[in-house]
């Protein structure tokens, strides 16, 4: 961690003694009193406010985060979308430019949401052990469940190797917003001497550093437009007595 | 990830492969959380890929972890939820919501649909009742429509079998006048079995002592009623699971398709 986390107000507080005896008045800006990591998350989150996907540089989704997500995923994910959906997310992992795309994608699903919810950084977990942990977590799962007998455990190895790489020295930054999406992590990583940002979710399972919502806000996230199901309706037979009951009058 | 290793991965992606089926998946969990000899015994068709739901006598897991502790097999705060209109236990809608804003956000992460399935394997001395607001709090608050539900069954060298069910509308069904319908229904109460409809040759007090005499009656209304397939059974407080798998097992065969209600009536 570079040091530098709070020597914002030290050097307020000095200069405001050196220029004590002046007579015109000095006013300093000063950096906000948070981490570098939250201060990068914050900024994302800013930006995404008000340029949506423009935010995400080239180069800036990370097959590190991307792995860590795919290894949250499989550790405490539905095993419905693990059995059937595997061989497509390690295929998404092996290309650069589909994890980058994910990350636009992603980042454009909540702009709308994000802009005005007024989020900000209220605490941040060392990525590193979350990544251990989350790879040990999905390799148990996948076995107690009979889930994907073969080339698994390979592939466990493989996602944590990525994310060990490039996240042993980042970040999983916690924010809190008053409204819709109330949740969102915000992954960094460190490298040449800054964080930066390489991904974000509205979901981290409680055992990797999340949070549960409360009931209230989890009615409200399911309206939410950044999940599409507003509107979403599902085919009916013509003749059907209703949602709950999808076949004929006549056979009741 | 390092160029050499990509081919590698690539590799790993062609090789993974499934288990031998999702019914493999959702009987490791079973086994370990209440057993598959404790499931109520039955026929039916093959489990599909869904949520599955574990009713054992202290917990209620939701896929493989433990969402709610249950005490003999019953919710032991039952206030019931505003948000869910069948009256079902706060703890339990609330509970269930939350597991479909993972799906949903899972869905929407990774472009996979929500599961349209929910299957409920409870052990057999679970009260049929708990395990009815468990169907009525999954139902209810899955976005867009209700899933598909089925309860998990145990077939002697079948593995695990899975037994569809309707539900009644939370609000109870209210038919226009001249849909024809039957409207077979079977309420259990005080250990009898209660049957009512549309048929005139039933009455007001047509109900059967046993599953014989119950038999016998849905034969005789089978008869003049070829055409029509749904009965809706209320198992009331009392039955258990493994007594409304029997019960249906006695009815199916006449009646094929299952609603079940907890309550919910119907109004001709």
């Amino acid at each position: 961690m570079p040091a530098g986390r709070h020597s914002g107000p030290l050097v307020a507080a000095v200069l405001a003694v050196a220029l004590g005896g002046c007579r015109a008045k000095v006013e300093v800006a000063t950096l906000p009193d948070e981490s570098p990591s939250l201060r990068a998350a914050n900024s994302f989150v800013h930006c995404i406010e008000g340029a949506n996907s423009a935010c995400v540089e080239p180069g800036q989704a990370s097959r590190g985060w991307h792995g860590f997500a795919l290894l949250a995923w499989l550790s405490h994910g539905s095993p419905v979308a693990i059995a059937s959906s595997l061989p497509h997310q390690l295929a998404i992992h092996a290309e650069p430019r589909l994890i980058e795309r994910r990350m636009v994608d992603e980042v454009e699903r909540y702009a709308i949401a994000l802009r005005g919810a007024g989020c900000s950084g209220v605490e941040e977990h060392s990525l590193g052990p979350l990544v251990e942990r989350a790879a040990t977590s999905a390799a148990e799962r996948l076995d107690g469940l009979a889930l994907w007998v073969r080339g698994a455990s390979d592939a466990i190895g493989m996602l944590r190797e990525d994310a060990r790489a490039e996240l042993a020295q980042g970040t999983l930054v916690a924010m809190r917003c008053p409204t819709d999406p109330y949740l969102l992590y915000v992954g960094t990583r460190y490298s040449e001497g800054r964080y930066s940002v390489v991904g974000m979710s509205t979901l981290v399972p409680a055992a990797l550093g999340g949070e549960r919502l409360d009931p209230e806000r989890v009615a409200v996230r399911l309206e939410s437009r950044a999940l599409g199901l507003q509107g979403a309706s599902s085919p009916l037979p013509d003749d059907a007595i209703g949602p709950w009951l999808p076949f004929p009058v006549e056979e009741f | 990830m390092r160029a050499w290793l990509v081919p590698v991965f690539a590799m790993l992606v062609q090789g993974t492969e499934p288990s031998a089926g999702f019914s493999t998946t959702v009987a490791s969990h079973v086994e370990r959380s209440v057993g598959v000899g404790n499931l109520p015994g039955g026929q039916g068709s093959e489990v599909v890929p869904g949520v599955f739901i574990t009713l054992g006598l202290d917990h209620l897991d939701v896929f493989d972890h433990e969402a709610l502790p249950l005490s003999q097999g019953r919710v032991a705060d039952a206030t019931p939820s505003p948000a869910c209109r069948s009256g079902c236990a706060r703890v339990l809608f609330e509970t269930m919501e939350w597991e479909w804003l993972r799906l949903a956000v899972e869905g929407a992460t990774l472009g996979v649909d929500i599961p349209v399935a929910v299957h409920f394997a409870a052990h057999r001395d679970v009260p049929a009742a708990t395990l009815l607001q468990a169907a009525y709090a999954a139902a209810e608050s899955r976005p867009v429509t209700p899933p598909n539900l089925s309860i998990v069954t145990s077939s002697a060298g079948r593995g695990l079998r899975s037994q569809a069910f309707f539900l009644l509308p939370p609000e109870g069904l209210l038919l226009q006048q001249g849909s024809a319908a039957l409207a077979l229904t079977i309420q259990v109460t005080d250990g009898k079995l209660r049957l009512s409809g549309s048929d005139s040759n039933l009455g007001p007090h047509a109900q059967a002592s046993n599953l014989g005499q119950l038999r016998a009656l849905l034969v005789a209304l089978k008869k003049r009623h070829a055409g029509k397939d749904t009965v809706v059974i209320d198992p009331g407080d009392a039955m258990t699971t493994g007594e409304l798998i029997e019960l249906i097992a006695q009815v199916k065969p006449h009646f094929s398709r299952i609603v079940l209600s907890r309550g919910q009536t119907i109004r001709l």
